[in-house]
């Protein structure tokens, strides 16, 4: 499936113009020309357009994705007055992704902004099909593992991620997923020693192809916690993670001495923060996973602004 | 009704309603910040930002549209954020931080300040400023994908200025002048070349043979340069470059030969230079090579982008050509007197120091680059992306939400690391370090200690280099502590004019003397400790030590140490040197310019480019970076560690 990515992305990758090298200069220099000619010939299904959608929406398409797509039912409701930036003032009652199509496009005239009104339950394989990479933002587990399934089956990068108050998460299963990663090349075989080299402006590092294998998220979220060769998994499990099973379930089946009541206050609505950080974290992770460049994060980001903390955990079956 | 600020918490919603903020710079970070605080219920905010847009901040600064290039950063962002609510009361000055409007009892009107700044100077400025106004601090930087946030509150934590910052990279004039061997001399000589012909001369950017050059023993320059016939001026004493290249109507020809023939053939009778280093080759514009050595070159494969080819020594004459044309076009439309300032972003400034870099490179058998590498040397651009930005900012505002909530002791360091540490961390929070009690800046009575020569120091250079440039001072005073309180320096226009010229020896300033140094607008006085030395490492006419403690020379900082968070420094060169670690490179330095958004605390991308943007003369990242943990969090980093980090190598262009 990955090489079907591969193969889409050489194919539309043409010469980067005067016009995008100096748009995108400042982050050209980071990732360099030919990350930026694959993110430009990827197709974004992003859905929800909440304060978290709107941050995604707004990185991916100042990164200059080719085409960012909202997908959205749901009307504007006066929730959205504290974090979601492309919605104008009265508009309460319209449909939030065709209301944010005007303010996102100013972003960046290269990228195509469309918004559709298709709940995403509805969603077919077909449809899906039609992405490179599907960001789903304010969906239950059940929508999230119906629509992480449907991405595997058509080879087509899955991630999530929600907020609530103070704390967010996001997701990642990118299936098989190939990625080029620059490492340090240690002191030349019979070489001087590091200090007596010459300086030179950059340090040496030579790049390797990598591949990472992920969890769809069905498999991570069925991981018992009681069971007895979880224990020493578990007591290295960031609470965060917890924290956010319990915002999203209950906290039936759940180690209830994970999740403490003390930040209950804090975990309302999309604080604008917070949806900062899970969509830059986000936004980010379908940059690398597009330009196949740099390790992924696998597979779960967890973050807790009380705390000021973002962690990485690795939770499959 | 129904606001931003009622999701927030009880103990958050008052004080985030009441709170005055002030932003310092609206570029990178500061766009994101500003749309936080708006989204988040505060109410009153002013932005201050020197900066107008560029093209090359839409990718990230997206409060900023194409039709806003030219505008003002700080203005065109208001308005942007006033679409997302209304109702708050924003308040824009288009103007620099360092500004004399700007005094303590302005700063003493914000519950907070937020620094989204990228150079060092306006850092240190407004660190000062906080400081002497006692309202809390949260400063921020990025560099690519790394970032950090922090918060100084007087008397309880490290102030921006506790620790050393890396120092700005200086070369040796003799090294840019006589003896490139890197690419990096032949840019920073390209830029004094262009100051010299286009720009405001500083004798201290000359580019011409230096026969002073410490490798030349007596006889050998005196002799070399009677003997060299090809000398128009027959000469020792030379005429300015400027004015010989102006009475030769800049004829690119002519001064193709003169920089490329003439002056590397003067360069080889210095034979004492060349008995261990492969001499250079003269060059002739008419049998230039067209294709570039090695052949199937070239960086990237992509070569529609001309930024992107290697030229070949031809084409590097061809535009040399073009943009001296276009050069003295423009140095002409200006009024008699007037000068060009070099901008990395001017396309005909930017040819220039790539050809001249690229044609230099090639005399001394140096790699040649392509434009777009040596515009990021040149411009010394940290690369900056919108995600980075977007989280650091948003650490700004939770950590300003603990300000605000009277969580002191909660507030933190946090770095954003390119990959989880091995406590699996991206955002790794750590505990904020005490004040430095021998700070120069926030120690109750602060006191440096300057390293000089006092018979070859001018007042002038004093004030200039050490005060201003190096102990980012504004408009200071100084008083020489020798029982009868002589001024040496006055910050009224013209009182002490002229002491300027004269040596510090010549002012009774001795081994041992004590200079009070007195700035008003930062409310901020320092006692100057000097110390005589004739013999200071190369190239510096001073050093700045903390302490006379530390006064044995500090060893070379080794490399970072630490993979994990992997950030070299990114502090660029620029003007202000921390604690402890200021040279004072009176020789070539290679200025930043600026650009970015920076880290190390810095970000603001592109002093330029910070996204921080503040405005100084010189740029610089001012990173405070120099302290990124390893692995630890929630723990202060060694001290070792931090200070083998500051003291790596500045960057061309860097992750921190």
């Amino acid at each position: 499936m990955k090489t079907q990515l591969g193969s889409m992305v050489t194919f539309e990758s043409g010469d980067i113009t005067e016009e995008e090298a100096a748009l995108y200069d400042r982050q050209i220099r980071l990732w360099g020309l030919d990350a930026q000619k694959r993110l430009r010939s990827a197709r974004v299904l992003l859905i929800h357009m909440g304060g978290l959608g709107a941050e995604v929406a707004k990185n991916l398409i100042l990164a200059g994705v080719k085409s960012l797509t909202m997908l959205d039912p749901n009307p504007v409701t006066s929730s959205e007055a504290s974090c979601q930036f492309f919605v104008p003032a009265g508009q309460i009652g319209a449909n939030r992704a065709e209301v944010s199509v005007e303010r996102a496009q100013r972003l960046n005239p290269m990228v195509s902004v469309t918004a559709e009104k298709t709940p995403s339950t509805e969603l077919t394989e077909e449809q899906v099909a039609r992405y490179d990479v599907l960001v789903a933002t304010g969906c239950p587990d059940s929508e999230l593992t119906r629509l992480n399934a449907l991405c595997r089956r058509r080879g087509v990068l899955f991630l999530a991620g929600d907020v609530y108050g103070f704390y967010g998460f996001m997701f990642a299963d990118l299936g098989r997923h190939e990625f080029a990663e620059e490492v340090p090349v240690l002191a030349r075989p019979g070489g001087e020693p590091a200090q007596k080299r010459p300086r030179t402006e950059q340090p040496e590092s030579r790049t390797v192809k990598r591949t990472l294998q992920f969890t769809p998220l069905e498999d991570a979220l069925g991981v018992d916690w009681n069971a007895e060769d979880r224990r020493k998994t578990l007591r290295r499990t960031s609470d965060v993670y917890f924290i956010m099973r319990a915002l999203r379930d209950s906290l039936k089946g759940l180690p209830t001495d994970k999740v403490g009541d003390a930040f209950t206050s804090r975990c309302l609505g999309e604080l604008s923060p917070a949806c900062a950080v899970v969509g830059g974290v986000l936004a980010q992770e379908v940059i690398k996973a597009v330009s196949q460049k740099d390790k992924p994060l696998s597979n779960f980001f967890l973050f807790d602004g009380y705390n000021s903390e973002g962690v990485v955990e690795t939770i499959a079956a | 009704m129904e606001g931003p600020a009622d999701i927030l918490p009880s103990t958050l919603k008052k004080s985030v309603v009441d709170a005055k903020l002030l932003l310092v710079g609206a570029g990178g970070i500061g766009c994101e910040v500003l749309k936080n605080l708006v989204l988040s219920g505060f109410k009153n905010i002013e932005v201050i930002d020197l900066d107008t847009i560029d093209v090359s901040n839409l990718n990230r600064q997206f409060l900023f549209q194409r039709q806003h290039v030219g505008k003002s950063k700080a203005k065109v962002a208001c308005e942007a954020a006033l679409g997302f609510n209304p109702s708050v009361t924003l308040k824009a000055h288009h103007d620099s931080v360092m500004s004399q409007e700007y005094g303590v009892n302005f700063f003493k009107g914000f519950t907070l300040v937020l620094n989204a700044l990228d150079n060092r100077a306006a850092r240190n400025h407004v660190n000062r400023m906080c400081l002497a106004a006692q309202v809390p601090l949260v400063e921020s930087g990025t560099a690519g994908y790394l970032g950090q946030v922090t918060v100084i509150k007087r008397g309880v934590t490290e102030c921006y200025e506790c620790q050393p910052k890396p120092a700005q990279k200086t070369f040796p004039g003799c090294t840019i002048r006589n003896t490139p061997s890197e690419p990096i001399h032949c840019i920073v000589w390209a830029k004094h070349l262009f100051n010299q012909l286009f720009g405001e001369a500083d004798p201290d950017e000359d580019v011409s043979p230096d026969t002073a050059d410490p490798e030349l023993t007596g006889d050998a320059a005196g002799s070399a340069a009677l003997s060299e016939p090809a000398r128009e001026d027959g000469n020792v004493e030379r005429v300015s470059t400027r004015g010989w290249a102006a009475q030769n109507d800049y004829e690119p020809r002519k001064l193709f030969r003169k920089l490329f023939n003439d002056d590397i053939r003067y360069l080889l009778t210095m034979d004492k230079l060349w008995q261990k280093r492969r001499p250079p080759t003269p060059l002739d514009w008419d049998t230039l090579p067209d294709a570039v050595a090695g052949s199937s070159s070239s960086s990237a494969s992509d070569s529609s982008l001309s930024d992107q080819r290697l030229w070949p020594p031809a084409e590097c004459a061809a535009v040399l050509e073009r943009a001296v044309g276009r050069l003295k076009e423009q140095l002409a439309a200006r009024p008699a007197g007037d000068h060009l300032v070099w901008d990395k972003d001017d396309e005909n400034g930017m040819d220039f120091v790539a050809a001249c870099a690229n044609l230099r490179a090639h005399c001394f058998g140096i790699r040649l680059n392509t434009r777009f590498t040596i515009k990021s040397m040149a411009g010394n651009i940290i690369p900056a992306i919108a995600t980075t930005n977007a989280i650091i900012a948003a650490m700004v505002v939770f950590e300003a939400f603990k300000l605000l909530e009277g969580r002191l002791d909660d507030c933190k360091t946090v770095y954003l690391n390119r990959q989880p540490n091995a406590r699996k961390r991206l955002l790794v929070p750590c505990v904020l370090e005490k004040p430095n009690p021998k700070c120069y800046v926030c120690a109750e009575k602060p006191e440096v200690t300057v390293r000089l020569d006092v018979s070859q120091m001018k007042l002038q250079a004093l004030e200039e280099r050490v005060l201003k440039a190096a102990l980012n001072m504004v408009a200071p005073d100084a008083e020489l502590l020798d029982g009868r309180g002589t001024i040496l320096i006055s910050s009224e226009e013209g009182e002490t004019a002229a002491n300027a010229p004269r040596t510090l020896a010549e002012l009774g300033v001795r081994d041992g003397a004590r200079l009070r140094c007195d700035d008003f607008l930062q409310n901020y006085e320092l006692i100057v400790n000097i110390v005589n030395s004739t013999e200071l490492p190369d190239g510096q006419e001073f050093e700045v030590v903390g302490d006379a403690s530390q006064l044995q020379p500090a060893a070379p900082a080794p490399a970072p140490a630490d993979g994990e968070a992997g950030p070299s420094s990114a502090d660029a060169g620029g003007s202000a040197a921390a604690n402890g670690s200021g040279n004072g490179a009176g020789k070539a330095t290679t200025t930043v310019d600026d650009d970015d958004d920076l880290v190390c605390l810095s970000e603001g991308e592109d002093g330029t480019g910070t996204d921080g943007e503040v405005p100084t003369a010189t740029t610089t990242v001012g990173t405070p970076a120099a302290k990124r943990p390893a692995q630890s969090d929630q723990g202060t980093p060694p001290a070792k560690k931090r200070r083998a980090l500051s003291g790596s190598e500045s960057p061309e262009v860097i992750e921190l």
